[in-house]
C-alpha cells in the first residue's frame, strides 16, 4: 500500500493478466520442481495401486511435495522461476503443457504444509526486490488473500444446505469420458488426461473447460462436485465445493458468483491452440463439425433465458442470442439433445 | 501410564503442520496425538490415485516428524488388519483404549467430518474442543457478519473457540 492507495494506483490488474501464447506457443517453459518419491511415498504408491486400484487416474509419475521442507522449496521455485510470467499467462492453455507458469502450491497450502502468509510474503518480496511485475504479484496475492478466504467463508456459512443446491435444476449425468479422457474434443481430452495423470489442471482448465462443459450440459452439481473433490490433489471440500458448485456450476443462485461463467468454444480457441488439432469447429453450432461447447452454449442461454434475463451482467450474451432465428434455436436445441443423450 | 491422559489431539489429513492450534499447548507427558488412514476418506468420493498418494504420504511423513520429537502418537495405517475403515470408528476405538479427558482438534476442512467426530465425542460423553486454525487470514469471528452467517458459524465452530482465538 501507498498510504490509503494501492501500489500501482489500482486494486486489480486483471486486464493485463489475460494473455494467450499466440500462434508460436509458449516457447521454452521453466521446468517445474517435482519431487522424486522416497521410500515412504513408494510404499504408499504400492498401497494405493493395490487397495485403491479402481480409483481414478494413474501413478506413472508422482512429484508433489509431501513434507514442509519440500513445500517451501516448491514455493521458492515458483517465486523465482514462474511468478514473473504468472500474471500474463494465468488464463492461457497449450496442448500437452501441464505446468506452464502456475504455482502448483495449492495442495501444499491446503494440507497446511505451507502457510498462506508465507506465500503472500514471498510474492510481495519478489515485487519489492524488482524480480516480478506488479500485475503478476497482485494477481497471485489476491488469489490467496482474497479468493481463498472468501471461498472458505462461503463454505462454513452456507453448509450443510449448500451441498444440496441445484438452482438451475440440472439433471444430466456426468459423461463417462470425465473418468477416462476418451473424447474427441481436444481441450477436454487434454485437461482430463493431465488431471488423471497428475491430479492437476490450472484454474482456467477447471473453470472454462471441464467445468464449463458440465455447466452447459446441465450435469447434476453434486456429480460435478464429486468429480472435482476426487480428482484434484488440492481438493478439500471447504475450497472445492464453493468453487465447483457456486463459481463453476452457478448452482447456488448467485451466492458466490454474480453470473454463470458461460462461453462458447470460441473462448477456448482464443486462449489455447486446442481447436487447431480438433475435429470440431468452435465457430459452428449446428452440423457434423459443430463444436459441442458452442452448441451447448447457445442451448444453455436458450434453456435458461427467463432466469438469465433478470441478470444485468448477462444482457450482452442474451442480446446475441436474440439474433438467432427460431429455426436456428430449434436446430441448436435438437443437436444439444442428441449430444446430451449420446452420453447416457 | 501413571497420570491419566489429558487430551487426545486429532490430526487430520489436511492438518499437517506442527504450529497447528491443536498442538499449541501439547504436553507429551499427558497428551497423545491421533491420526488414522481410513478407506472411507478415499472412497466417499472416488479419490484419485494421485490425490490419495499425496494425502497418505504427507500424513506418514508428518507422523515421522512427530515421532522424531518423541511425541506419543496413535497412527492407524490403511492396511492395518484391524483398521475399521472410518474416522469415527477408529476414533472410537482409540477413545475406548486410552480414555482421554478431552478431545482436541483444529477446525477440519469438511462439514461431514466435523459432524462425525462430534457424534463420536457425544457418544463417549467427551468434550471435543474445535479450535480455529492459523492457516487462514480471517478468523471465523469475521465470518459472523450477518445473522445467518453468525448462526451457521456458531453451529460449525464453537463460539468459545472463536472468542478464544480473537483474544489470543
Amino acid at each position: 500500500m501507498n498510504g490509503k492507495k494501492p501500489i500501482g494506483g489500482q486494486w486489480n490488474f486483471d486486464e493485463e493478466n489475460r494473455g494467450s501464447f499466440g500462434k508460436k506457443g509458449p516457447g521454452l517453459l521453466p521446468q517445474p520442481l517435482r519431487f522424486e518419491p522416497d521410500s515412504i511415498t513408494q510404499d504408499v504408491m504400492n498401497l494405493v495401486n493395490e487397495k485403491l486400484a479402481a480409483n481414478p487416474g494413474t501413478l506413472n509419475s508422482f512429484g508433489w511435495p509431501v513434507t514442509r521442507t519440500q513445500a517451501l522449496e516448491a514455493l521458492d521455485s515458483f517465486i523465482q522461476h514462474r511468478l514473473p510470467s504468472f500474471g500474463l499467462y494465468q488464463d492461457a492453455m497449450w496442448e500437452g503443457e501441464v505446468w506452464l507458469y502456475h504455482s502448483h502450491i495449492a495442495s501444499a497450502l491446503n494440507l497446511k504444509l505451507l502457510n498462506p502468509k508465507e506465500a503472500v510474503s514471498a510474492a510481495e518480496q519478489a515485487y519489492v526486490k524488482g524480480n516480478a511485475p506488479l500485475p503478476a504479484v497482485e494477481g497471485f496475492i489476491r488469489q490467496i488473500l482474497g479468493w481463498r478466504e472468501y471461498v472458505r467463508g462461503i463454505y462454513w456459512t452456507q453448509m450443510p444446505e449448500y451441498l444440496e443446491r441445484n438452482e438451475m435444476q440440472a439433471s444430466a449425468y456426468l459423461p463417462a469420458f470425465y473418468w477416462t479422457g476418451d473424447t474427441e474434443m481436444a481441450c477436454l481430452r487434454d485437461a482430463i488426461s493431465q488431471t488423471l495423470n497428475h491430479g492437476y489442471a490450472h484454474h482456467i482448465q477447471r473453470l472454462m473447460v471441464t467445468g464449463l462443459y458440465a455447466l452447459l450440459m446441465g450435469v447434476v452439481p453434486k456429480e460435478v462436485h464429486a468429480w472435482y473433490l476426487g480428482v484434484y490433489v488440492d481438493a478439500v471440500e471447504w475450497v472445492e465445493l464453493p468453487n465447483t458448485l457456486g463459481m463453476s456450476q452457478f448452482a447456488d443462485g448467485g451466492v458466490m458468483a454474480s453470473k454463470p461463467y458461460v462461453a462458447s468454444g470460441k473462448y477456448i480457441d482464443r486462449m489455447s491452440n486446442h481447436c487447431k488439432g480438433c475435429r470440431f469447429n468452435p465457430g459452428v453450432s449446428v452440423g457434423e463439425n459443430a463444436c459441442p461447447f458452442t452448441t451447448l452454449y447457445w442451448d444453455y442461454l436458450n434453456r435458461h433465458v427467463d432466469v438469465l434475463a433478470k441478470n444485468p451482467r448477462m444482457l450482452m450474451q442474451l442480446k446475441n442470442l436474440n439474433r438467432l432465428s427460431n429455426e436456428e434455436r430449434a436446430a441448436i436445441a435438437a443437436q444439444a439433445k442428441l449430444l446430451t443423450n449420446s452420453y447416457i | 501410564m501413571a497420570k491419566s491422559l489429558r487430551h487426545l489431539v486429532l490430526i487430520l489429513e489436511d492438518q499437517l503442520n506442527l504450529d497447528s492450534t491443536a498442538l499449541a499447548d501439547f504436553d507429551p507427558t499427558q497428551d497423545i496425538i491421533w491420526m488414522a488412514e481410513v478407506m472411507q476418506e478415499s472412497s466417499h468420493v472416488a479419490s484419485s490415485k494421485q490425490r490419495s498418494t499425496l494425502f497418505l504420504s504427507a500424513m506418514r511423513h508428518f507422523a515421522e516428524t512427530i515421532k522424531a520429537k518423541a511425541w506419543p502418537l496413535i497412527y492407524t495405517q490403511l492396511d492395518c488388519a484391524d483398521n475399521t475403515g472410518t474416522l469415527a470408528s477408529e476414533l472410537d476405538k482409540a477413545i475406548q483404549k486410552i480414555r482421554p479427558q478431552k478431545l482436541l482438534m483444529t477446525a477440519p476442512g469438511e462439514w461431514r467430518v466435523l459432524q462425525s467426530l462430534r457424534a463420536v465425542a457425544k457418544n463417549n460423553d467427551l468434550t471435543l474442543d474445535v479450535r480455529d486454525g492459523t492457516h487462514f487470514l480471517a478468523p471465523c469471528v469475521t465470518l459472523q457478519s450477518t445473522p445467518r452467517a453468525a448462526n451457521n458459524c456458531a453451529k460449525n465452530f464453537s463460539t468459545e473457540s472463536c472468542v478464544k482465538k480473537q483474544a489470543s
